[in-house]
């Protein structure tokens, strides 16, 4: 009965639904920036997205642009360059802004496309039949149990040239497997608690069921998803990049940006360093999150006295 | 006892199915009963005796496993509920039947708030703006007697006592004035003073509303309380039927005999309460002939070698016990054990 365009409809019902307010307690993610990792965590994605997105108007240079060669070769941070210049002579902290966009945007759009995916896959897998589901959650397990670089490998190494959006369906379509796993548990679970029970006793339709007994509970496990799946996936694109299947030089992606770095890594260490550290930062800060949102969401529907 | 008027609701030898590895087990195996209107009717049983399938068959709720073997009938305001397809059976359930579950904690979806699940119940059966159905949610709840009933209803779950829960459930069941009320064992999970509380309601409803109750429960004390009419389940039949009074001053099946002695009574002084030796049998391993015979004090040679049928003993009274039929060996039995058992 679910398609994936239903499933979509689901979902974002879904989040409506949990991100109402509470009584008393506040919001969801009220919740989320009130406790103490959550806090830190919002407020660095915070940070970073301000960086990302105002950092070109407060620092010029375009991070395609190459300084003098023979002066400005590999230098070291200064006043000049703050991150130091890279060895064609551009600036780092540039680079390290523009890759920055690209890797997040290009990580969001993978996140959400696989979750879209994995919902719809453990949506449709939970309600169905017991074979429909074996055969379905089968190839589920058959996609963890393939390893994913490798696919990537024989997908994204077919000539061409680069392609952002190959790069974005092909990530996607190998990352949905965990969170349709996820899904289709809840689903399962959900399908034989004491309320839905109850509620069909008392005449709900099926569809009705599913939008306001499943979906709210489906969307909780899938937001938690989200922001974990954003620090993988930028992790993921930079390894890509490292291989030379993700995104190319010389355009900058904090993937990109770490492999050229890790060439010259003892004569210039900050090449490697800066975009590092933003990464590491990143995924930092989105564990903070999804884990304060995962409290969030257990103290709304546990607090069982 | 009962008039001849035609029962609200008829169960016809109701058999439910459950296949499992090797073949297929029957835990509910061929129980009839009636529940006439404006009565409240306890099925009782210990665990295991099939009394909550039995209620959930009704309503057409078993899990995916289990079935209603072809034959079973479920007669309910003319229509035969086991013959009929999802959709007409939505139509009965919540506005015709009304369910009262088990357990207040889990049978309410912790991420809604009480007001919109009682409304839930009011919108799945009819077209009406929100604000009625949630005005009708809370006059309903109200009526339970949840105080401040306004600002409870936008509560949520986690936030009420478990006795109000159990007011909500009720309030759920209720709020479309169904004709009948099947509640599963709906004062377990409380303690015993909200339990008399919900009994009161349960009564209340019986009286003001005239809706019948089926009444689930393994608890002879709250049967003693509220019902009218007794059906005692054991290993999926039913063994005896009675009305209250006549089952409690002399019971007719050693089985019932035996649930009554081992209910605790007040005044009963320091003394060790009476069991009943082993357990229920499980479906599938049920022995032959009478299926009491292995735990009953007076088995003798025919009870494992024939399965006693349903005797009718008379004033509205059934018992499946080959001892009603056989006065002369009943009286014999009933002599002596009378203090003895004590």
């Amino acid at each position: 009965m679910t398609a994936p365009a239903e499933a979509v409809r689901l979902a974002s019902g879904a989040q409506r639904a949990v991100l109402a307010p509470t009584t008393g307690s506040g919001g969801l993610l009220a919740r989320v920036v009130r406790a103490p990792g959550g806090a830190v965590g919002t407020a660095l994605l915070a940070f970073v997205a301000l960086a990302l997105l105002a950092g070109p108007l407060a620092w010029a240079p375009d991070p395609d642009r190459q300084f003098e060669l023979a002066t400005e070769l590999l230098r070291a941070p200064s006043a000049a360059h703050p991150f130091g210049t890279d060895g064609v002579a551009r600036d780092v902290l540039a680079r390290v802004l523009a890759g920055g966009r690209l890797s997040l945007a290009l990580a969001a759009a993978i996140v959400v496309l696989a979750t879209l995916l994995g919902t719809a896959w453990g949506l449709v897998a939970g309600l169905a039949g017991a074979r429909t589901d074996a055969a379905m959650m089968r190839l589920v397990d058959a996609g963890l149990a393939v390893p994913r670089v490798l696919v990537l490998l024989v997908v994204l190494a077919v000539p061409g040239g680069e392609s952002l959006a190959r790069l974005v369906v092909a990530v996607a379509a190998t990352g949905w497997f965990g969170v349709a796993r996820l899904v289709r548990d809840d689903v399962r679970r959900l399908r034989a608690s004491d309320w839905v029970l109850a509620a069909r006793a008392l005449g709900t339709p099926r569809r009705e069921i599913a939008r306001r007994h499943l979906a709210p509970h489906v969307a909780g496990t899938v937001l938690v998803t989200m922001p974990l799946g954003v620090g993988h996936v930028v992790a993921l694109e930079a390894a890509l990049s490292w291989l030379g299947i993700g995104v190319q030089p010389p355009r900058a992606s904090w993937g990109t940006l770490i492999r050229e770095g890790t060439d010259v890594l003892v004569q210039a260490p900050w090449l490697a360093l800066a975009p590092g550290a933003c990464l590491v930062v990143v995924v930092l800060a989105c564990t903070l999150v999804a884990d304060a949102l995962r409290d969030a969401l257990d103290a709304r529907e546990g607090a069982r006295p | 006892m009962t008039a001849p008027a035609e029962p609200l609701l008829a169960l016809r030898d109701v058999r439910v199915r459950i296949p499992v590895a090797g073949g297929a087990i029957v835990p509910v195996d061929g129980v009839s009963l009636d529940v006439h209107r404006g009565e409240i009717v306890a099925l009782v049983g210990e665990s295991g005796s099939g009394k909550s399938l039995t209620a959930l068959a009704i309503l057409g709720l078993l899990d995916a496993t289990a079935r209603l073997e072809p034959g079973s009938r479920v007669l309910f305001e003319g229509a035969d509920l086991a013959a009929l397809r999802e959709p007409a059976l939505r139509q009965v359930r919540g506005r015709r039947i009304g369910m009262v579950f088990q357990e207040p904690m889990t049978a309410l979806n912790p991420v809604l708030t009480v007001g919109a699940q009682v409304a839930e119940a009011v919108t799945a059966h009819a077209r009406v703006p929100k604000a009625e159905a949630w005005a009708r949610a809370v006059a309903m709840l109200a009526q339970v007697g949840i105080a401040d009933a306004p600002a409870r209803a936008r509560q949520y779950p986690h936030e009420l006592s478990g006795g109000m829960r159990q007011r909500v459930l009720l309030a759920i069941a209720l709020v479309n004035a169904p004709a009948l009320l099947v509640a599963d064992e709906p004062t377990t999970a409380l303690d015993v003073t909200i339990q008399a509380q919900l009994l009161d309601l349960l009564r209340a409803a019986q009286r003001e509303r005239g809706a019948s109750v089926l009444l689930v429960t393994h608890d002879l004390g709250v049967v003693a309380e509220t019902a009218q009419r007794v059906v005692v389940l054991y290993a999926g039949q039913v063994v005896e039927e009675a009305p209250v009074a006549a089952l409690f001053a002399a019971p007719l099946h050693p089985y019932t005999a035996g649930l009554l002695a081992a209910m605790p009574r007040a005044g009963g002084g320091r003394r060790e309460l009476a069991t009943i030796p082993g357990t229920v049998p499980t479906p599938g391993a049920w022995p032959a002939g009478c299926r009491f015979a292995p735990r009953c004090p007076h088995a003798w040679a025919r009870c494992t070698a024939e399965a006693p049928p349903l005797h009718d003993a008379g004033d509205g009274r059934r018992a499946r016990c080959h001892l009603v039929k056989e006065p002369a060996r009943r009286a014999q039995v009933h002599a002596p054990a009378a203090g003895a058992e004590a």
